[in-house]
């Protein structure tokens, strides 16, 4: 027996797949994607009495028909890597609709289980099947499972190891399509056998039915094997194809369809299946359903759902997000204190305790957020969410399901674009994915919430919420309408139907939801720590170098010497020490040396690189208010929004960089002669809408490509910037000032 | 001979269709887009329009020709939840459109 036995899990969206995998491997799996699409590729490992197994969870499919990328996906998987085993979970209390899948797994021969998952909901539902029969019928070992409490596993995964070690032959399964089509698909295997066309992949049979149904990937595939028998097989496909919907009106794969069902009800009407209630009323999820989606109570549930989401994402988050926060305060406290002064100690404390820090103390909101998200998904409400949203979001040229990367990324202020980006994932449509992809990163995410805070705070004070209700309605325009005209310009295409299968509600099991949480948290984790602390490293480096002069740095030395020498060392002595209370001389001091050490801080910023960046812009960046220590911070943004207030801290050398300490800032930039509330207003249109920080660009790279992801950078950023240019001259033209 | 046993048990599609759908004259009168309907209820399927991969994509939902369907959520001027087979199916104004059906017998 090889070291590892290669398992693959395939089934229906819906049937368990997940549970089983998360069941099976818990922590030891591994997320990727299938090369060249973004197609979660999951892996993970266990061992069952010695034996190794390392199990694939493929993409939930009705068919494996290339209809959709997960189609693709799992088809392709199958017939590559051939694993030895594959795992088909079906759903007990829905055996018609599955099997149809199970169907086809048996046409293409695989070695296979069925794991009949959720006994339980079947046994609730008054649904009881004659295992033996079943597996009589379909020649398919069965093992009736839980997924979501473990029972059957142990005796599933007996038996795939059994079946593993027998090391049989594929046996395709013939199904009969009826007359036409039959008599079309043994001419179609006679000439694929006879010029041994694909066969070393795909069963004779399948390779025929596949023609038949017009599989685009086979027949591309085959065109490029052998075109002159492709082309053979085409018209043979082509003549009976004609001729049913000439005579019926219909395609060869609604028949196909069709056979399946029907050999799939041959079997079940075979006593397999006995009902003790009325196969015809409506469950429990379907009587949910007629409210939570009913055209006037289900947006209101939704609102209120969602407003509970958020409630109990930022209120549970508040502490663990402070506890972080000490724990970071501490840290740099520390190193303070063991390290000598110096570049090292300022790179660690400024360029990577403050850059990396900032961003992984967000980790806990994320945390929450994603939990909350989990349930929602694992509970099936999602699915519902995307449903009803579907109506508005149409009317911008996106898809229902576009609305989770919405509010992911802050639609209802607070969240992140990174994961957001992540979660376009679900949509299907390359096109609504993108323009989803591109406008997420306008959303009021929670790196943006302090700068907005802070501004609002600032100048708006008296309307402090409504303020910030705006922004947050305003964030949502301007998405949908950027979305608008993506789809009406460079995203040009017909909106992609939504169909979908609604996932019956479910209770979450807790374990789920940890695995789902943990593994969208870590990719935040990873993803922003790693790019954060090399640009923040850069950023540092940005603002420090080149240093002042010797010449000038001893001016200011001069200047400290000549105020300290004015005073007696006794004052002195008590201004250097880091007492509560002062005398009024000692305060006097102390202050009058916090005004030079600012001035030389100013002195050295705007020395620095970017400080000259900042100056060079001033001229463009002043039709919109900006002045050269405001055009830093903004520079600063590019690498993450929450750099924008430490960055704004340091250069109107406030000394203070905390966000928790803005206020001070706040005042500064109320006595600021470069700062009003029309040039506040302009800020935050800009610091809203334009380049995504470096993560999201990388994501966005990494989910579409760097074309987009610099697409992304520059059109936000000239829109953002006629934005603020427009708020800025007519406020001015207006006097709001 | 041995294709007429093969073809033994698998008639489904063909007595779906000419019980139910294809004849204009059997359900003219009721045969309504889904779209159009606005009430709960059991309703069968006569016709799916559209392009080829569309059926197709319908047929392996189990949307076919002659099969019964619940209007679980009617439309409403964008989507309507149906349940065949035991799954609950949204669809969009443009799928539903193209989805003719008639009230059961």
């Amino acid at each position: 027996m090889s070291e590892f036995i290669t398992v693959a899990l395939a089934g229906n969206p819906n049937a368990g797949k997940t549970t089983l995998f998360n069941h099976l491997t818990g922590a030891r799996q591994h997320v990727g994607n299938y090369p060249g699409i973004t197609v979660d590729h999951k892996e993970g490992y266990f061992s069952r009495k010695g034996q190794n197994i390392r199990i694939t969870d493929l993409p939930g499919t009705y068919s494996l028909t290339a209809y959709s990328v997960e189609e693709l996906v799992a088809r392709d998987y199958l017939v590559n890597e051939q694993p030895q085993v594959v795992i088909n979970i079906v759903d007990a209390s829905n055996l018609e609709r599955n099997l149809y899948l199970t169907c086809q797994f048996m046409e293409l021969g695989v070695p296979m289980v069925i794991a009949l998952n959720m006994m339980d909901v079947a046994r609730d539902r008054g649904i009881s099947i004659n295992l033996e029969k079943l597996e009589q019928q379909l020649g398919v070992s069965i093992v009736p499972i839980v997924a979501r409490t473990g029972e059957g596993t142990d005796r599933l995964i007996d038996k795939t190891v059994e079946i593993a070690a027998r090391d049989e032959k594929w046996k395709p399964l013939s199904i009969s399509y009826g007359e036409d089509l039959d008599e079309s698909i043994l001419e179609l295997v006679a000439t694929i056998e006879t010029k041994n066309f694909l066969t070393e992949q795909y069963p004779p049979r399948f390779i025929a039915t596949k023609y038949l149904e017009d599989d685009e990937q086979i027949i591309a595939k085959g065109d490029e094997v052998n075109r002159e028998v492709s082309d053979s097989l085409k018209e043979i496909a082509g003549v009976v194809s004609d001729h049913l919907n000439k005579t019926m009106d219909v395609y060869p794969e609604a028949i196909i369809a069709d056979h399946r069902y029907g050999f799939i009800k041959s079997i079940i009407r075979q006593d397999v299946i006995t009902h003790k209630f009325d196969t015809d009323r409506l469950y429990t999820s379907d009587k949910i359903d007629k409210v939570v989606t009913n055209r006037l109570l289900g947006p209101i549930i939704m609102g209120v759902i969602l407003l509970g989401l958020y409630q109990f994402t930022f209120s549970w988050s508040e502490i663990p997000v402070r506890w972080l926060e000490s724990f970071f305060g501490l840290l740099g406290d520390g190193i303070n204190a063991l390290l000598p002064d110096g570049m090292l100690k300022s790179m660690i404390i400024s360029g990577v305790i403050d850059g990396v820090g900032g961003v992984l103390g967000f980790v806990p909101l994320i945390l929450f957020m994603f939990f909350g998200i989990a349930i929602l998904e694992d509970s099936g409400y999602l699915a519902r969410v995307a449903f009803m949203m579907d109506r508005i979001f149409r009317i911008f040229g996106l898809h229902g399901s576009s609305v989770m990367p919405f509010i992911v990324s802050g639609g209802v202020a607070g969240g992140c674009a990174v994961p957001g980006v992540m979660a376009t994932r679900t949509l299907r449509s390359p096109k609504e994915r993108m323009a989803t992809l591109l406008t997420v990163p306008f959303m009021n995410c929670g790196a943006k919430l302090p700068v907005l805070a802070l501004l609002i705070g600032t100048f708006f004070n008296e309307h402090k919420a409504l303020y910030m209700f705006l922004f947050t309605v305003l964030a949502w325009i301007v998405a949908l309408v950027a979305a608008k005209v993506l789809r009406m310009t460079v995203l040009r295409g017909a909106p992609t139907p939504f169909v979908m299968e609604l996932p019956p509600y479910r209770l979450p099991t807790f374990r789920g939801l940890i695995i789902h949480t943990w593994e969208r948290t870590w990719q935040y984790i990873k993803k922003a720590g790693t790019v954060i602390l090399g640009i923040s490293i850069l950023l540092w480096a940005m603002m420090t170098f080149p240093t002042l002069s010797q010449e000038r740095q001893q001016q200011f030395d001069q200047q400290r010497d000549t105020l300290t020498a004015s005073y007696s060392s006794q004052v002195v002595q008590e201004a250097q020490q880091d007492a509560e209370k002062l005398s009024a001389e000692a305060e006097r001091l102390k202050n009058e040396l916090e005004t030079i050490d600012r001035h030389q801080d100013e002195e050295s910023l705007r020395n620095s690189y970017a400080g000259k960046i900042g100056t060079s812009l001033e001229d463009i960046s002043s039709l919109a208010g900006f002045d050269w220590r405001t055009n830093i911070s903004l520079i600063g943004g590019f690498a993450a929004k929450e750099v924008i207030i430490s960055t704004m801290g340091t250069a109107y050398s406030m000394g203070i960089t905390d966000v928790e300490e803005a206020d001070s800032l706040g005042k500064r930039l109320q006595h600021s002669e470069n700062w009003n509330k029309v040039v506040a207003l302009a800020a935050m249109v800009f610091i809203m809408f334009y380049a995504p920080c470096f993560v999201t660009i990388v994501c966005i790279a990494k989910e579409s490509s760097w074309k987009w992801a610099v697409f992304s950078m520059i059109s936000n950023t000239i829109f953002a910037f006629t934005f603020a240019v427009v708020v800025y001259q007519v406020g001015t033209l207006l006097h709001l000032a | 001979m041995k294709l007429k046993k093969f073809h033994k048990h698998c008639s489904y599609f063909t007595e779906n269709l000419k019980k139910h759908c294809m004849r204009d004259h059997h359900c003219d009168e009721e045969v309504v887009p889904l779209s159009r309907q606005s009430k709960c209820g059991r309703f069968k399927v006569c016709k799916i329009h559209g392009d080829r991969k569309h059926c197709a994509r319908m047929a392996s939902l189990g949307l076919l020709p002659g099969e019964e369907m619940e209007i679980i959520c009617p439309e409403n001027g964008s989507l309507c939840v149906v349940k065949v087979r035991g799954g609950s199916i949204t669809l969009d104004n443009d799928t539903s459109d193209k989805i003719f059906i008639t009230a059961t017998e």
